[in-house]
């Protein structure tokens, strides 16, 4: 049992993926953000299962963790149910859909969407840089633009004792200013 | 080739500054003086977004004989700019007429030997965007019509959109780009990513970048105007 277990459980880790894959987060670092630069090396395992490599840069000497800007940073979830919880925010399941299906905390699900949102921006950015722009080799040569119609709820007033609290505030504040 | 890759999703009114906004991220990611091609419907903020953006100064001459007050600059397209639009037609019912197309900035031959020559199509469409608008309505419930599940917060509907444009150009192969996926075609991938390897992806970003990426778009919403009749600051001793 107990080595149905262990095999079961090595299965389920995740692939290891190689050095080249990360870069150091060091913003004084001259290696920082440069990718199969040779300045990384396995300084340690760590993690419950020992699954989660800390990385050491040659160049500045920092030690960090390899999930360091990603989307398991800071986050206890496997990364199996993490990975579940992105594929269903990508095929436009809802909040409460996800927290089901992964068997989360829908706020667990907000705190991602809002983690990955804000990382989806600065990695498109990042990317598009690398997009060539010159005259002698040009990147993009034709754009189409469109819009789409797409509602928002609108927010709910406020009602009762906060409201009237609210009112008196904004009242007061303007009559100081 | 058609490559698919989505630039930039904007989440706003429709308004000028929004189609600005949207025009300045094609003018970062393309250059302001690289020649590049537009296709658009028939919106109406999109003419003056576009000059904002792209525009290049355009001195006009005095009135008669000389005399009167010096006329002050426009704004005129650059030669290297084409942009056509697809005009739909409708009745008083809002039902759909025809489709025409047309020319904003550059000749009209020149839009449609470009087109082919891109191998986009033969005419001035805007067909590949209109499917994509209908695979972010199928794929984002958020976005669909006649739905009750819409964002209670805009912040949300911004964030899920961000991750999907993500996915999108990363981690989907394409039909029509031989099971490429967009960011592949642009030479950015060299496979499609799996959704593991996104999330495992390092993101760093430093102040520093953060700072440039502001100016780069301050500038690229600065128009060729503003620069012009920029208040020159006066020497100090």
């Amino acid at each position: 049992m107990a080595k149905e277990y262990t095999e079961q459980k090595s299965s389920q880790q995740p692939p290891e993926f190689p050095l080249s894959f990360f870069a150091c987060p060091n913003q004084d670092c001259p290696d920082f953000n440069r990718f199969d630069a040779g300045n990384l090396s396995i300084a340690e395992q760590m993690g419950k299962d020992k699954a989660i490599r800390r990385l050491y840069c040659k160049s500045c000497g920092t030690r960090f963790s390899e999930r360091q800007g990603s989307l398991m940073e800071h986050t206890k979830l496997p990364e199996s149910t993490v990975v579940r919880i992105i594929k269903c925010l990508g095929y436009g399941c809802s909040i409460e859909a996800t927290a089901d299906i992964c068997e989360v905390d829908p706020r667990t699900v907000e705190k991602l969407l809002e983690k990955a949102g804000r990382r989806a921006e600065d990695f498109h950015r990042i990317h598009l840089e690398r997009l060539p722009s010159d005259k002698l080799v040009p990147g993009l040569e034709a754009v189409q633009l469109d819009e789409l119609h797409g509602r928002v709820a609108k927010e709910p007033s406020k009602k009762g004792r906060h409201a009237l609290l609210a009112r008196v505030a904004s009242w007061v504040a303007r009559g100081f200013t | 080739m058609v490559s698919r890759f989505i630039i930039d999703l904007r989440v706003g009114p429709r308004t000028l500054d929004t189609a600005k906004e949207l025009v300045a991220s094609v003018a970062i990611c393309c250059g302001k003086t690289n020649p590049i091609l537009l296709l658009m419907d028939e919106h109406l903020p999109y003419p003056a977004a576009i000059l904002h953006v792209f525009g290049l100064i355009k001195h006009r001459r005095r009135r008669k004989k000389g005399r009167g007050r010096k006329c002050k600059p426009t704004l005129k397209p650059p030669p290297w700019l084409l942009a056509g639009v697809v005009k739909k037609l409708r009745d008083a019912r809002g039902n759909l007429l025809g489709v025409t197309t047309g020319a904003l900035f550059g000749r009209l031959k020149d839009i449609r030997g470009r087109i082919q020559q891109l191998g986009i199509g033969c005419k001035i469409n805007t067909s590949h965007l209109e499917r994509l608008n209908g695979t972010l309505r199928g794929q984002q419930t958020r976005l669909a019509r006649r739905t009750r599940n819409i964002s209670r917060l805009g912040c949300m509907l911004i964030w899920s959109l961000w991750l999907w444009r993500d996915l999108y150009n990363w981690a989907r192969p394409h039909g029509s780009l031989d099971g490429c996926c967009p960011a592949m075609v642009l030479g950015l991938a060299k496979h499609v990513w799996t959704v593991l390897e996104y999330s495992r992806y390092p993101v760093h970003v430093s102040d520093l970048q953060r700072r440039c990426w502001v100016e780069q778009r301050e500038d690229a919403l600065l128009s060729a105007l503003d620069v012009y009749q920029r208040k020159k600051s006066l020497p100090t001793l």
